[in-house]
């Protein structure tokens, strides 16, 4: 039992983490953190209103919008240090001297994003879900007529969302684990990193959708771009009236799996410049 | 057993390690001598499988020091001559961090975490946030943070750095201690009397190339160092300066003070005796007449030329 908890939960790969568990803790809140958790909140309280006004409206696509740039938010601000800290605090060469491979390295620096996405996912889940047993409950009190989506609706619509909170985080973590192996500095990371999503997620989209005059390119290139498209295919019958539209779900999913692509690209790129540098040397 | 064969590390057309080879056996504690950019810091790198080197090899025990080795780095403790202690951590959780990236069974991490705590009198910081430690402490946790895995070889890059005199002879201690405990020690420093104090393996290195190697006082005799001789006078310590100048075997002299002066010899035991018998005779009160041991800073001043790769 023990062997299995050194090769699991004490893992060398899972020592960010358990460190990040430790540094949620509130007296460790830096400022910046505690800028996004403040932003966190009232994204949070922004959800609960809507819950309140309108019950209806609250299925997977509206908390997947409010979700989504909470994590714009928090990834960057969880993982900038990643590697640009170590190098600030002179402690880089220590890890690199560890028995641990360059894999193992960028893996075990970047699972800290584990946390937030978990907690964010299961908000995501509960509020949906939640959602959806009060309209159920409201119907079988007649105080409404029918639930706006059925299970099956909501049990195919909350997997989509979480594949979309999974691949943007991946994006998010690949990105950010990315700019920070370059620089030296965590202010010049965390910089670096909003710079690259605010020019990715909207200088460039903005400047595509300009020259090309084609709003489905801009659709297909935002993370965001593709939830006002899907609720619009929705109509009031359901989930089965949408099934036709092949071309919707293509291009939810390409949208998705470009993300996907590029956060697993980012990630490659960044072991690619640690391997690197544990053959050229780390200048201090 | 540490053997280096042919070590070589090249940038372009510049070779910061040039060739370097050597052997060290447990319990060996080596002074790594160099002026700064010598090549010292390189070495030690590529022997902590932080740098690939360009030609030649080393091995512990016949495991190669190879980047790509992993198990390997587990024998290995290494301490940068630049290093940072993370903000918002206690001594006892950075090293049961390094413990567990070292595989140290978590069953076992608390215990060891205690010895090396004891071992570098750092026990009472235990619950203490690392940053709040002074210079010292820091430095002896890095040290504690390097043996938390028990590892055969350890690498200590310019340890002594900035720590004042008592940290320092502290230092010294745990050094001579861990030489004890049989591991072999890699101590690069810029203070030589230092390193002459618990080094019994000394390496002096210059523009990439290792000019000697050996125990400290295999090196000191080999290089046959000109003797220094002081003589400590009642008085005239001029005048004894005077009659000491150009007499046979006397290379030079040098007045310390009123009552004291220093003169080179090159002769056999028995002409320095001669010349002692020759003051006295000569009525100089001689309070005292003694041969200065070379140390390493003379023997580093005569291997080198002080060239900066």
């Amino acid at each position: 039992m023990s062997r299995l908890k050194d090769q699991f939960l004490n893992s060398p790969v899972l020592y960010d983490l358990r460190r990040g568990i430790q540094k949620a803790s509130p007296r460790n809140w830096q400022p910046i953190q505690a800028v996004v958790i403040v932003l966190v909140a009232l994204g949070l309280m922004l959800l609960a209103y809507s819950f309140f006004v309108n019950v209806s409206l609250v299925d997977a696509t509206v908390p997947t919008a409010v979700i989504l740039p909470i994590l714009t938010l928090v990834i960057p601000t969880i993982l900038h240090a990643t590697f640009a800290g170590e190098w600030q605090a002179r402690s880089l060469n220590s890890l690199m001297v560890a028995p641990l491979t360059t894999q193992q390295l960028v893996v075990a620096k970047v699972l800290r994003a584990l946390l937030p996405f978990v907690l964010i996912t299961a908000l995501l889940i509960l509020v949906t879900f939640g959602a959806q047993g009060i309209q159920e409950l409201m119907q079988f009190n007649r105080a409404i007529e029918e639930p706006v989506r059925t299970w099956r609706d909501v049990l195919i619509l909350a997997p989509m969302a979480v594949l979309a909170s999974l691949t943007y985080t991946l994006m998010l973590v690949g990105v950010t684990a990315l700019v920070s192996s370059y620089c030296k500095t965590t202010s010049a990371a965390l910089l670096g990193t909003l710079g690259v999503l605010i020019i990715g997620l909207l200088i460039l989209p903005i400047v595509v959708g300009v020259f090309e005059g084609n709003s489905q390119i801009l659709a297909i290139a935002h993370p965001f771009g593709q939830l006002p498209t899907l609720l619009a295919s929705l109509d009031d019958t359901g989930f089965q009236s949408f099934v036709p539209f092949r071309e919707t779900w293509m291009s939810f999913f390409g949208t998705w799996l470009v993300w996907a692509v590029i956060g697993c690209g980012a990630l490659v790129a960044t072991h690619a410049r640690m391997s690197n540098l544990r053959q050229s040397g780390i200048e201090d | 057993m540490l053997s280096v064969t042919g070590l070589k590390k090249q940038y372009g057309q510049f070779r910061a390690v040039d060739d370097v080879s050597f052997e060290l056996h447990p319990g060996d504690i080596m002074g790594f001598i160099g002026s700064n950019g010598a090549g010292k810091t390189t070495t030690i790198k590529m022997l902590a499988t932080l740098l690939e080197p360009t030609h030649g090899s080393a091995s512990l025990d016949g495991v190669p020091l190879d980047p790509n080795q992993i198990e390997v780095r587990k024998q290995i403790g290494y301490m940068p001559d630049f290093f940072g202690l993370y903000e918002d951590i206690r001594v006892w959780e950075y090293l049961d961090m390094f413990a567990s990236l070292y595989g140290v069974p978590h069953s076992e991490r608390q215990t060891v975490i205690g010895e090396v705590l004891e071992l570098t009198d750092l026990t009472f910081k235990r619950d203490a946030m690392a940053q709040s430690l002074s210079r010292g402490m820091q430095q002896r946790l890095c040290l504690a943070r390097c043996l938390v895995h028990d590892p055969k070889l350890l690498l200590l890059d310019e340890p002594a750095s900035g720590l004042d005199p008592r940290a320092r002879a502290e230092l010294k201690k745990l050094i001579t201690q861990l030489g004890e405990m049989g591991k072999i020690v890699i101590v690069s420093s810029h203070i030589l009397p230092e390193l002459a104090d618990f080094s019994t393996v000394v390496g002096i290195i210059e523009k990439g190339q290792m000019l000697a190697f050996g125990k400290v006082e295999d090196v000191v005799r080999g290089l046959e160092v000109q003797k220094m001789i002081s003589v400590h006078v009642l008085d005239r310590a001029n005048e004894a300066s005077m009659f000491l100048h150009g007499k046979e075997h006397v290379t030079e002299t040098n007045l310390v003070g009123s009552e004291q002066l220093r003169f080179g010899f090159t002769g056999t035991p028995q002409d320095q005796a001669e010349l002692l018998r020759a003051m006295v005779s000569a009525g100089f009160q001689v309070m005292e007449y003694r041969e200065e041991t070379a140390n390493l800073e003379d023997v580093f001043m005569k291997v080198t030329k002080g060239a900066l790769n």
